[in-house]
């Protein structure tokens, strides 16, 4: 066992995700936006990115997920006390996906709701999911994140048409006698609303005929501005909360924005040469909330984290808004993270969205 | 502010060289960010964050698109001079 943590009595007990089918290289991309791969990637960091297809739908993504995840922690659906769903892409208002998606993965009747914390929904959902294991509210929690960016992406934005990719990841969060998630360090910034946002609400497109289809927006500059004064101090929170040393971390695992956010905290946070660093931007893109999860994910199946060691976490988001925590990471998922090889042949139950 | 022209001149080099990895001794004052140094929006910001780091110096995104020459960010940070 690595080094203590300071937290509740709580852990993240097993570990899914989902990548879709299609791969799309930045070559796939360059003439529509006039870019290059070189381009793209020094910007970055991105190589590809995974595109849900038709029938990968935002429901069905999270269900695959979801159901990795449960057996992976060895829970039981019907043994989950709350659905937590965080998403900014799923298109229907109501009701909620986690409701549906509780229903689909045969639970009894816990309790679910989704949350809009943009890419920083996984560790909100951690931390919250952590909060009602320690009182008692829930037994089991299932944290799932979800997002299928590619519709609510502006394909022929030179700044962002290349950036995002869908997916999901999932853990199971429940009771543990070693502490395994510590005190979250999280906050808001409503005064940056306009850095990442979608380009005009839904009641655009009632009131206005010729209103284009909402998009996500960003002001990609301000916003890497903006992480790089801001987040450091974050990850010293949260580090500070657990009473955790970066010499004690196992791993890092940045929300994967942008590669160059990411090489520049692993400088400010002097982080040791033995703590692996996720990197998986290059191969998924930014998939928002679901980054995190795919990211660990990754680091435990290739063997550069190690189940059981401390890491930490750290994303930021539309709103702005953030949220870091050092966790103990979970045994490995018994497989890799591995591309669909092909999308459900039939339209998914739940619709498209 | 205290610091000297050549000391502003050594920590920009320092900087730069850590951002871009480009030798100090290839950065002059008339050095150009864009043509000569070949630093895009993204690695302009990385410098001057770090300028305010080790400078104590805000320079904002309104004031960094404005300087084109490693020459023109030592004016500003030693006199607050933009480029108009």
């Amino acid at each position: 066992m690595s080094p203590a943590l300071r937290g509740a009595p709580t852990a993240l007990l097993g570990l899914g995700s989902y990548v879709p089918s299609r791969r799309i290289t930045n070559d796939a991309l360059v003439d529509r936006i006039r870019s290059s791969d070189e381009w793209i990637h020094s910007r970055s960091g991105i190589r590809t990115r995974y595109w849900a297809d038709t029938t990968e739908t935002v429901e069905f993504m999270a269900a695959a997920a979801a159901e990795r995840a449960l057996k992976n922690a060895g829970v039981a659906a019907g043994d989950i006390g709350c659905v937590l769903v965080a998403t900014v892409t799923y298109l229907r208002q109501l009701p909620s996906l986690a409701a549906v998606l509780a229903h689909r993965l045969g639970t009894g009747s816990p309790a679910a709701f989704d949350i809009s914390a943009g890419c920083a929904g996984f560790c909100y959902g951690v931390s919250l999911a952590s909060d009602m294991v320690a009182a008692g509210s829930a037994r089991y929690v299932l944290v799932v994140a979800v997002e299928r960016l590619t519709d609510l992406t502006d394909h022929d934005d030179r700044q962002t048409a290349f950036l995002f990719g869908d997916g999901a990841g999932a853990v199971v969060v429940g009771p543990s006698e070693e502490p395994g998630i510590g005190p979250v360090a999280w906050g808001s910034d409503g005064a940056q609303r306009d850095l990442i946002r979608q380009t005009v609400p839904w009641d655009a497109l009632r009131d206005d005929p010729g209103a284009r289809w909402p998009v996500i927006t960003m002001s990609g500059r301000d916003v890497f501005r903006w992480a790089s004064y801001e987040l450091g101090p974050v990850a010293g929170q949260a580090l500070d909360r657990a009473g955790v040393a970066v010499g004690d971390l196992d791993s890092f695992i940045p929300h994967q924005a942008n590669l160059r956010i990411t090489e520049q905290l692993a400088v400010e946070l002097e982080l040791p040469d033995h703590v692996a660093v996720a990197r998986s931007i290059a191969e998924y893109g930014n998939t928002s909330a679901a980054s995190i999860p795919l990211a660990m994910h990754e680091l435990l199946a290739s063997g550069a984290a190690r189940p059981g060691g401390l890491a930490l976490l750290l994303a930021f988001g539309t709103g702005l808004v953030w949220a870091g925590q050092v966790v103990r990471l979970p045994a490995p998922p018994v497989d890799p993270p591995r591309p669909a090889t092909a999308p459900p042949p039939e339209p998914d139950r739940g619709g498209r969205s | 502010m205290s610091t000297t022209g050549q000391d502003v001149l050594q920590v920009l080099r320092e900087i730069i060289d850590e951002v871009a990895e480009i030798p100090a001794g290839r950065i002059g004052l008339d050095s150009a960010f864009v043509s000569d140094l070949e630093l895009d929006s993204l690695a302009m910001v990385s410098v001057f964050v770090l300028v305010q780091r080790r400078l104590g110096v805000e320079v904002p995104n309104s004031v960094v698109e404005k300087l084109t020459s490693v020459g023109e960010a030592v004016a500003y940070l030693e006199h607050g001079k933009a480029p108009v």
